[in-house]
């Protein structure tokens, strides 16, 4: 097996007693297009600033195309082969983007500015200070990839990109990954997991909380079954093995996330009168629920629609808990 | 040459507040000459008023000058010792404190060092963008100094002149050097700066006020210790040892910065 073109082991940062990721352990390979998902604060950007050397790990270590980073000779070597976008990206407000590139040129070298900017245009000839976040960030793109790199690190590199902006770039980094370029790039975004990851590392609190398939996640996870009766629904009814997820929402329906056997749950209905009753395919958005519900609850991660709490069922049963055991068990998978 | 690539950045960044400490340093020293005729034709005893002043004033806004009736003199104790060593130096302390701390304060040093160029390589390159700088600023007040005593028809010793600028130069890089480590070591630019600063004017001040006192020893500590500009252009005398210590101090304190900057974490 040939080496991985990122390296985490067991990486941990304390700031003081605070702490910034623990025991974190990722493997990407050559050519990967590998998301990482956490919520703000969850210890994202850390995780970068600690593989790209500019902070250094309390414990464990990370290495790029097979040189850990507190080798610092020969890793200095690596960042020549590695393209990075900050969180957000601070330039030199008083020099041009022409300027700016130039300097990164000469820093790391620059095969394919220009077709850069074809694709990500900005007004090269004004002052960085004059730009909006969207050009800041498409100079980002530029300086990142302008010099061909192997491996690209990326902290949430389409935040304050345009929606068309936003596709041309995911379309970009897809073609990278078809010439055999390693694309890691951490978000907050779910959509953006499943538009274009192969994989995806998923982070809370600063640790890690599952590493999956994007594709093997999608099928893995079933179906939400929601269902409508005007009787009160008992979730007790519904704890077969195969729940994934069960709660009441506020409306008084049903909400069933179920990875198969329908017998049971076509029993189960039969106790009730039905007003309605839908099943449909997860949306990514109902999985990442799972790894996050069963926390602490500050995470902000754009769920989109499955955003429903405990706290507004107050008409429904007090037990509308989901159950925690089962997406437990898929995140250690 | 990756460090002149950050050198000729940073110096190219800092050319406009690099004019404006030139047109001010040129007024000031036109100034000062242009009043040096009206200065002599008084009739006070400037060498009785140098005397009245007390010693701690002396050794701070003086120096080593006893006569300020020739405009060696004069220059020395209205404009080297006080705007030169003071003035500049502190500038350049304070300048220096944003090279390195400007940019992890600001986080473009997270564009900069994920390329192949060492943080050493880094902080030896902001230092060198510093060079020119000096030089700009040395050359600037040389030249007023010349001009305006032509202009006043005086003679000035050109050699002597020289010589204070060559060793003021190499005072003003280690201004340079004590703001570059304040800047590896803090994370805030008005941290590095204020640091900066401090150190200058605090050790000018220690060095003046302890002269002649059981803690002159103290003095040692200044950069100012180790230059005289009034030796130098009133009486020609070049302090060799006193150049060492400013070269040594400054290669020291480069390297420092260096070592400093490698080991810190940057967020």
């Amino acid at each position: 097996m040939s080496v991985p073109a990122i390296d985490i082991d067991g990486l941990t940062k304390f700031y003081g007693d605070v702490r910034g990721v623990e025991e974190l352990s990722i493997s990407v390979s050559e050519g990967e297009l590998f998301g990482f998902l956490g919520p703000n604060g969850a210890g994202k950007s850390t995780t970068i600033r600690l593989l790209l050397g500019l902070l250094k790990p309390t414990d464990g270590t990370a290495s790029i195309l097979g040189v850990p980073v507190d080798d610092r000779a020969a890793f200095l070597d690596v960042l020549g082969r590695v393209g990075h976008i900050p969180g957000d990206p601070r330039f030199y407000d008083d020099v041009t983007g022409r300027k700016t590139l130039d300097y990164f040129a000469g820093l790391s070298g620059d095969d394919r500015r220009d077709e850069l900017l074809d694709r990500f245009p900005v007004p090269l000839d004004r002052p960085v200070r004059a730009y909006s976040r969207g050009n800041r960030q498409k100079l980002a793109i530029v300086q990142a990839f302008m010099h061909d790199p192997r491996v690209v690190v990326m902290d949430e590199p389409t935040s304050g990109l345009d929606p068309l902006v936003q596709q041309e770039f995911y379309e970009f980094l897809r073609e990278e990954r078809d010439r055999g370029v390693t694309v890691f790039f951490s978000t907050h975004i779910l959509g953006e997991v499943r538009e274009v990851c192969d994989r995806v590392a998923i982070i809370r609190n600063g640790r890690l909380v599952a590493v999956e398939d994007i594709d093997d996640l999608l099928a893995r996870s079933g179906k939400v079954v929601t269902v409508q009766s005007p009787d009160s629904i008992d979730l007790a009814d519904f704890d077969f093995p195969e729940t994934i997820d069960a709660r009441i929402e506020p409306d008084g329906s049903l909400r069933l996330v179920t990875s198969g056997n329908y017998d049971a749950l076509v029993d189960a209905l039969e106790g009730y009168r039905i007003d309605d009753l839908e099943v449909r395919e997860t949306a990514i958005e109902d999985v990442f629920m799972h790894f996050y519900d069963e926390g602490d609850g500050e995470d902000g991660v754009d769920a989109g629609d499955s955003a429903a709490t405990d706290d507004e069922s107050g008409e429904t049963d007090d037990d509308a808990e989901p159950s925690p055991a089962d997406a437990e068990e898929s995140a250690n998978a | 040459m990756r460090e002149l690539d950050i050198a000729s950045f940073e110096f190219a960044r800092r050319r406009r507040g690099l004019v404006i400490v030139c047109v001010l340093l040129v007024a000031t020293a036109g100034l000062t000459i242009a009043v040096f005729p009206s200065f002599g034709e008084s009739d006070i005893d400037f060498a009785e008023l140098l005397e009245s002043y007390p010693e701690e004033f002396q050794a701070a806004f003086v120096g080593s000058v006893t006569d300020i009736s020739s405009l060696e003199g004069y220059l020395v104790v209205e404009l080297y010792q006080l705007v030169w060593l003071l003035i500049v130096g502190s500038y350049f302390a304070y300048a220096a404190g944003s090279l390195v701390a400007g940019e992890v304060d600001r986080q473009s040093v997270e564009l900069v060092l994920v390329r192949p160029v060492s943080r050493t390589r880094f902080v030896v390159g902001k230092f060198l963008a510093m060079l020119p700088a000096v030089a700009v600023v040395d050359l600037a007040l040389l030249a007023a100094v010349v001009v305006g005593a032509g202009l006043i028809d005086e003679e000035i010793h050109l050699t002597r002149l020289l010589a204070v600028h060559a060793v003021g130069g190499l005072y003003l890089v280690a201004c340079v050097a004590v703001g570059l480590l304040a800047s590896a070591f803090f994370g805030r630019v008005r941290r590095a700066q204020g640091a900066a600063i401090g150190v200058v004017f605090g050790t000018f001040l220690l060095d003046s006020l302890t002269v002649d006192t059981d803690y002159e020893f103290l003095g040692a500590l200044s950069l100012t210790r180790y230059l005289d500009p009034g030796e130098l252009l009133v009486a020609g005398d070049v302090d060799w040892g006193g150049i060492a210590v400013l070269v040594a101090v400054t290669c020291v304190l480069v390297v420092l910065a260096a070592e400093v900057f490698e080991r810190r974490d940057l967020s």
